[in-house]
């Protein structure tokens, strides 16, 4: 199945040519959670990236459906 | 250390040491020790006997990266209570390296009169009738003068709306680039500056320190160690100078926390549109410049340069509050529009917060449609050309509630809120609700302790823990304004052990002193102490230490909450 990714902070910037309005399309197995998406986009749990799926904020091993939209917040810390 | 007082009824100016009252003091902590001191608390904000402070921080000057910050202090005519507003650019690090404390401006020059006060090299000052400047614009002012005066000066000045003693007034301050684009915005402090006549402080960057530090070699080394922390922290090192402030929108949209359409939702339509993400990519296409560095001394470069689709300047720097109120508050979702607005505000010299929430409302109660930026910018022009309705929206949201009777004003102690809705993160609702210096996010900033994408535990939804984790974040913000360094560079003197103590090193070297960690939070105390004083003195009770009624009365989606934080909460925030 596939699921729409928006990458936010400095996450676009590890995709060549990511394109900010239209994300990322990423194959993921059928049943597929959050964390396995990470893990594929190679986003460590050590980043704090933060997840939503269909504007709603989400734990890592939430269960994905197919046209899910996913964004991800890096971490970023305040001054 | 001396200080410069300024009489602009005498025409005078006195050079005196730093009287012992205020030694070990600087910035945010000198300007309100000057104000409690020296200012009546009941006094007319704008009449003779209020005082407007110019005091750069303790580091201010030294070879520190990212110190040129200045406090700008007076009784505020927008809150009635005692203000603190901060701002970077070339002024600060100058008067630091003249070894100036403060600059103190004294009473009020005959009415119509105005002046420039110019500082030269040497640190000796003069006031200059300055007649035909009157009515300037900031970027045309700024021009002026540096032709007049020469480029390697900075400048600190008022627009119209501070001549206009308008209540959103603000002081712009020159960046790197000699443009009036910094602003210590809060508090109407342009309007204190308008009322005494004073219409610009213009300051040769090219002095050095009289004030040679005890142990030079010491000081430069823990410079360094801390200036290393500062770039290897992800957030100062790397996000802020690729995508600026404006970094905030997504996360905080995605939070529910971005009060937008006059606070009626926490989640902007559009937010997308005018994410940092966008705006970086925008003004890269374009050949602007997305990490720009704005304030002298700067290691971060959160600062930009944005421009049109011709490739010409529109601003600098478009930031993360004003891309709230003058984009989510107002419902305009147009980078380009929200950065024509947010060059308006600089150049009429009114705070881009105020004027956006006060547009916003003027919005809310019908005047206009949400998301109409020619009604906006028509709006800010209102304001430079000194009409009967710019004036009601020069003088904030409160004066625009006012004017049409419409309840929904986002406002504590007469300022408006910043872009972190109380209802949807709880602990800004205790800051906002308790600061001294009324509705104000840079006072306590609790939006990491609250959301997840920051490390946060609380539970922005809940009113647990969040008196604690915004008095704890007041205190330490209350000393830290006093030291001069840029918030953004603030991280790594509580994260980092070894550039937490290179910084107390520093401020120790700068006062001779030998001050703990646990000394500075006392610092931090002291200075809340003194503003709540004064503002008790002012009139202030513990019903003023609340939040617009609609907080705790209307919902906000998504989360549809209301403030949850009690009254008798609150009143435990000081318990000092």
């Amino acid at each position: 199945m596939r699921v729409r990714v928006k990458l936010f902070g400095l996450l676009g910037r590890r995709f060549p040519d990511y394109d900010l309005e239209k994300g990322l399309e990423v194959e993921v197995p059928e049943g597929a959670r959050i964390g396995e998406l990470l893990a594929r986009l190679e986003i460590s749990n050590n980043e704090d990236a933060v997840v939503t799926v269909n504007g709603l904020v989400q734990k890592t091993d939430r269960t994905l459906k197919h046209r899910d939209l996913v964004y991800i917040f890096q971490s970023v810390v305040g001054g | 250390m001396k200080l410069l007082r300024v009489s602009m009824s005498n025409k005078t100016i006195k050079v005196e040491e730093m009287p012992q009252d205020y030694k070990g003091l600087g910035g945010r902590g000198l300007s309100s020790a000057i104000i409690s001191k020296e200012v009546p608390p009941t006094c007319d904000p704008l009449g003779p006997e209020n005082k407007l402070i110019f005091a750069p921080g303790i580091l201010t000057g030294t070879p520190l990266v990212n110190t040129s910050r200045i406090s700008i202090g007076a009784k505020s005519p927008l809150t009635g209570g005692i203000k603190e507003s901060n701002v970077g650019g070339t002024v600060p690090a100058a008067l630091g390296r003249m070894g100036i404390g403060a600059v103190i401006v004294g009473e009020r020059a005959p009415k119509g009169e105005r002046f420039v006060l110019r500082i030269d090299e040497k640190g000796e000052a003069n006031l200059i009738p300055a007649q035909e400047h009157k009515g300037m614009r900031t970027y045309a002012l700024t021009e002026r003068l540096l032709e007049t005066y020469g480029e390697k000066n900075g400048i600190l000045c008022i627009g119209p709306a501070g001549e206009f003693q308008f209540l959103a007034a603000s002081i712009q301050s020159t960046d790197v680039d000699g443009r009036p684009c910094r602003a210590a915005g809060r508090g109407g402090l342009g309007a204190v500056m308008g009322s005494k006549g004073l219409k610009a402080i213009v300051v040769d960057q090219r002095s050095k320190s009289p004030d040679t530090l005890a142990d030079a070699e010491t000081f430069t080394e823990a410079a360094k160690v801390f200036a290393k922390a500062v770039k290897e922290q992800p957030f100062s090192g790397r996000v802020l100078g690729a995508l600026g402030t404006a970094v905030l929108v997504a996360p905080v949209n995605a939070a529910g926390a971005f009060p937008c359409y006059n606070a009626t939702k926490g989640s902007f339509d559009g937010w997308e549109k005018i994410s940092g993400e966008k705006l970086a990519e925008t003004i890269k296409e374009r050949g602007g410049n997305p990490s720009h560095m704005g304030c002298a001394q700067c290691i971060i470069h959160c600062s930009n340069e944005f421009v049109d689709k011709q490739g010409k300047f529109v601003t600098s720097s478009l930031e993360y509050e004003t891309i709230w109120s003058m984009g989510g508050m107002t419902g305009i979702e147009d980078l380009d529009t929200i950065a024509r607005l947010d060059f308006l505000c600089d150049d009429i010299g009114v705070d881009t917060m105020s004027a956006g929430v006060a547009i916003s409302v003027a919005m809310d109660a019908g005047y206009k449609m949400f998301g109409d930026g020619e009604a906006a910018i028509q709006m800010l022009e209102e304001m430079a050309r000194g009409t009967e309705f710019g004036e009601i929206l020069g003088n904030g949201p409160v004066a625009v509630g006012k004017h049409f009777k419409h309840h929904r004003v986002p406002v504590v102690k007469g300022q408006s809120i910043a872009a972190y809705d109380p209802r949807a993160i709880q602990g800004m609702a205790v800051t906002y609700a308790t600061s001294p210096m009324g509705g104000d996010h840079t006072a306590g900033w609790v939006v990491g302790d609250n959301l997840a994408a920051f490390g946060g535990t609380l539970d922005p939804l809940s009113p647990k823990g969040q008196v604690e984790a915004s008095r704890g974040s007041q205190i330490h913000t209350a000393f830290f304004d006093c030291t001069g360094l840029c918030q953004f560079a603030g991280g790594p003197s509580r994260r980092v052990p070894e550039a937490a103590e290179a910084f107390l090193r520093m401020i120790n070297i700068k006062l001779g002193m030998q001050l703990t960690q646990d000394d500075l939070l006392k610092l931090g105390v002291r200075v809340l102490k003194m503003e709540r004083e004064f503002n008790r003195e002012a009139g202030f009770t513990n019903k003023d230490d609340r939040l617009a009624r609609f907080f705790y009365e209307e919902p906000l989606p998504p989360h549809n909450k209301v403030v949850e934080v009690s009254d008798e909460e609150m009143d435990h925030t000081f318990d000092f």
